[in-house]
């Protein structure tokens, strides 16, 4: 298999493959074994389910690019989603108010991590696995009950449709366009991947290698935020202590699954958003085959363990690559390019 | 004999990178291997070394064939491989490295003493003054180079090949290098040494074999060829060794260094004006890495002056050297110079892409295209393209890709730190000719090298740097070798004096 994979031209397109066949396999099996699988209706609960996922997800791809990982993401949409709707049920805040609330605790949050990661080059890892406890922790010192019913502005976005999807799904849809935008057609987009490959060099070449990766974290609490929104619109209520738990691993799941190196410095959105649509599609048939929750659990640990696997394979691969690539290069240009010195015993080729 | 390597052909996918290579190094020989960057050097020596599998031609050690190719049969048949990169463990002493994965055993205990008996046998027949003992943390590059040459005596083999082993050691250690290889030489050893440097090859080398476009362009003693012969046949073309021009109208001073002191450096003073090309002579561990860093303000400086175009400065960060037009091509290419995974258009464009962008926002992809276009025609970068990754481009293009970042961004003072260590003849000359053009644009060059070849060639003046300080300063013309070396280690034994 490692062989026929060694025909792409790089590791991304060759995971993406892997997904789409897996994809492919997943419908028909599905197909076959439930007669309400591929229905419109359920093709719609799919993008309602996942959509705040992958909201909460975009923000951490970046992020995940540009070196550094967040791990709070599943307590910041708790938290998030909990206050905003303590505000809207306790206090009456307008709707509008309440989402930019929801948004900018989630900045806050996203603020936090990014001063202790981004500026004070604290562990990205331990840091964030910290304020992952101490948020949920705070957020049931000021609500340990559940808040319900927030009126018909939140009915809408949590369960309303727009010419005929769900309106959660378009604003997915928007959040995955406006990361698009930022990575393929601004300066700063190209940023994040020199970051995210040699640091050393970026901050010689003056990017913002610490600004940047403190803003992103930034957004990624910010993104948290609206997905926390999502989250109890579309619960029409929060409770603190479960809501958007275990939301990080899932969002890393994805990620991971889509391409991004977990080494960051390499990635696409467009991965991960066919990772989210395997994953919603995953979850989803397991419901319909009425498979027992604990099962469900025992796949999400498989597939975080099998996007390990893939991010350890596509750095093999494009090990791999790069010896084609040379060859490429050598035809163009009939010089052989760079000797790597830090491989100097390469490996036999099997 | 101790290698003979014959009709060697190895093709990547169509690309034939060696074609019918013929090597032939006797027992008791040094051959020179020379090339420049791709011709097929590091392919040869994966070859004979078992890391890769030619596609036809046979290898030859002592009076056996080489038929399976894997480093370990090479090894058994005994070939020895030394990288330039030290592979040793810092913790442990120079026994223990020496040994480390080949211990001597008697049943599952470690025979140290015997193992230290016999490192110390070969110190004394390599002739070198290092205490078996020793932590290899605290060694030198030659210290170090000297464990992993005991390292490969190991396995007592016939054939050592040496690549590009005095990258990193200063000309002393180099010295000694050099007599250490005559003594394994004088012990029967056939050794294949692979260098950049001409001057070695004179000095060491019995026979020198040219490779050029994966075939062997030269083999002949020695004693029959010239440094120039060899240049032309490396390049494959005549290279113009121009000669730095005096700048005859080198303007204001541009950067003004005033008791400067850093961390082991200092005080340090040195002015570059516009429109010239200051070279800094120095040997690694002389302070001219510190001394680029400190000015950029990639390491903190403690005490001194700097002055750009007269307004005094003090930079905490590279981004505000930047943004004042300083900037460094730093020595240590593959750590911080290129982005190894990101295109050749963006490893140029970098800090340039907000300035070409719409309101600083949006990229604009024509403005882009056309701005690279114009930079790799100036640098003669090869391939012409941006679209490969930096890993792709060989070491000298790589190396344009650093420096055509900061031509891009019309910089008022270019630091360069040894910008051609590993780069071949022919893109040196490339490089050499690009910095000029930024020096006769008004902008001033600062260069280091430990090359005084390199120096004379490009700067205008030279400033020679010994622990940390100047030693001495003199026009690029008058640098040559001997007068370098006798400069820099005048100035040692001055502060050496001073200092007792």
């Amino acid at each position: 298999m490692l062989r026929h994979l060694q025909r792409f031209r790089n590791a991304e397109s060759a995971t993406s493959l892997v997904l789409t066949v897996a994809l492919v396999a997943l419908c028909v099996y599905f197909t076959a074994r439930s007669d309400r699988f591929l229905t419109v209706g359920n093709l719609q609960v799919i993008v309602a389910n996942y959509s705040v996922i992958a909201v909460a997800t975009v923000g951490m791809a970046i992020l995940m690019i540009s070196g550094p990982v967040d791990l709070s993401l599943g307590s910041t949409v708790g938290a998030t989603g909990t206050l905003m709707a303590l505000m809207v049920h306790d206090h009456h805040w307008p709707a509008a108010l309440a989402i930019l609330f929801a948004v900018g605790v989630g900045a806050a949050i996203g603020a936090v991590n990014g001063s202790l990661v981004a500026l004070a080059d604290f562990n990205p890892v331990i840091v964030t696995l910290g304020t992952q406890l101490f948020v949920r922790g705070a957020l049931e010192l000021i609500r340990d009950t559940p808040v319900f019913e927030l009126g018909p502005t939140f009915r809408t976005i949590g369960a309303g449709r727009w010419l005929g999807l769900p309106v959660q799904g378009w604003i997915a849809a928007a959040v995955f366009v406006a990361g698009g935008v930022f990575l393929t057609l601004t300066p700063w987009g190209r940023y994040v991947y020199a970051i995210g490959i040699n640091r050393q060099a970026a901050y010689l070449s003056a990017l913002p290698v610490r600004l940047l990766p403190f803003l992103l974290y930034v957004a990624t609490g910010a993104g948290a935020g609206l997905a926390g929104m999502l989250l109890a619109a579309r619960l029409n209520g929060a409770s603190p202590g479960d809501q958007g738990l275990g939301f990080e691993l899932q969002a890393l799941t994805a990620v991971l699954l889509g391409g991004v190196a977990w080494a960051g410095g390499r990635g696409r959105l467009t991965g991960v958003l066919l990772a989210l649509v395997f994953l919603g599609v995953l979850e989803n048939g397991l419901t319909l085959l009425n498979v027992s929750p604990f099962v469900q659990m025992v796949v999400r640990g498989l597939a975080l363990v099998v996007a390990a696997g893939l991010d350890a394979l596509s750095t093999r691969l494009t090990g791999r690559v790069r010896f084609r690539q040379r060859a490429v290069a050598q035809t163009t240009a009939a010089i052989e390019p760079a000797e790597p010195r830090d491989t100097p015993a390469e490996p036999a080729q099997v | 004999m101790g290698l003979e390597v014959r009709g060697l052909t190895k093709r990547y996918g169509g690309v034939t990178v060696l074609s019918g290579v013929d090597l032939v190094v006797n027992d008791g020989e040094i051959h020179a291997l020379l090339g420049a960057n791709g011709a097929g050097k590091s392919t040869l020596i994966k070859c004979v070394s078992g890391a890769v599998t030619p596609d036809a031609g046979t290898i030859r050690v002592g009076d056996r064939q080489v038929r399976s190719h894997s480093p370990r049969s090479a090894r058994a048949a005994g070939v020895a491989v030394i990288y330039q990169d030290f592979s040793v463990a810092a913790s442990l002493d120079v026994t223990e490295n020496v040994f480390l994965g080949q211990e001597l055993r008697r049943g599952p205990f470690v025979r140290r003493r015997e193992q230290r008996r016999l490192t110390r046998q070969w110190l004394a027949r390599l002739g070198a003054d290092l205490d078996p003992d020793a932590g290899v943390s605290l060694l030198s590059g030659a210290g170090l180079q000297l464990v992993e040459i005991m390292k490969a005596l190991v396995s007592e083999p016939r054939v050592l090949i040496l690549d590009e082993p005095t990258a990193a050691l200063t000309a002393e250690e180099a010295t000694t290098l050099a007599d250490q290889c005559r003594r394994l030489r004088d012990t029967g050893l056939a050794i294949v040494y692979v260098t950049h440097r001409l001057g070695e090859v004179f000095e060491l080398a019995d026979r020198v074999t040219v490779l050029r476009g994966g075939a062997v362009t030269l083999t002949a003693p020695v004693a029959d060829t010239t440094p120039a012969q060899l240049v032309d046949t490396i390049a494959g073309r005549a290279v113009s060794t121009l000669t730095a021009e005096a700048a005859a109208g080198a303007g204001p001073p541009v950067l003004e260094v005033q008791g400067l002191v850093s961390a082991g450096i200092g005080p340090i003073d040195l002015e570059a004006r516009a429109g010239e090309v200051v070279g800094v002579y120095g040997l690694l561990g002389s302070g001219r890495t510190e001394l680029l860093e400190t000015v950029l303000g990639a390491q903190p400086r403690t005490g001194g002056d700097v002055r750009i175009d007269g307004r005094s400065v003090r930079y905490r960060r590279p981004a505000e050297a930047v943004a004042d037009g300083v900037a460094l091509v730093p020595s240590d290419r593959l750590r911080k110079g290129v982005f190894l995974t990101l295109p050749g258009a963006d490893n140029v464009l970098l800090p340039t892409y907000r300035r070409l962008s719409h309101l600083r926002l949006l990229r604009r992809r024509a403005a882009e295209g056309t701005s690279f276009t114009a930079l790799a025609r100036q640098l003669a970068l090869h391939p012409l393209t941006g679209t490969i990754p930096g890993r792709s481009y060989s070491g000298g293009n790589q190396q344009k890709l650093v420096v055509g970042r900061w031509l891009s961004t019309r910089c008022r003072v270019l630091l360069l730190d040894e910008p051609t260590q590993g780069v071949d003849v022919g893109a040196r000359s490339d490089l050499y000719a690009a910095l000029r053009a930024v020096a006769a644009a008004g902008s001033a060059v600062v260069v280091t090298s430990s090359e005084p070849d390199e120096l004379r060639q490009l700067a205008d003046r030279v400033v020679v740097l010994t622990r940390g300080r100047v030693a001495a300063e003199l026009p690029g013309a008058e640098a040559t070798e001997g007068r370098l070396l006798e400069l820099s280690h005048v100035g040692e034994g001055d502060l050496q004096g001073e200092g007792d």
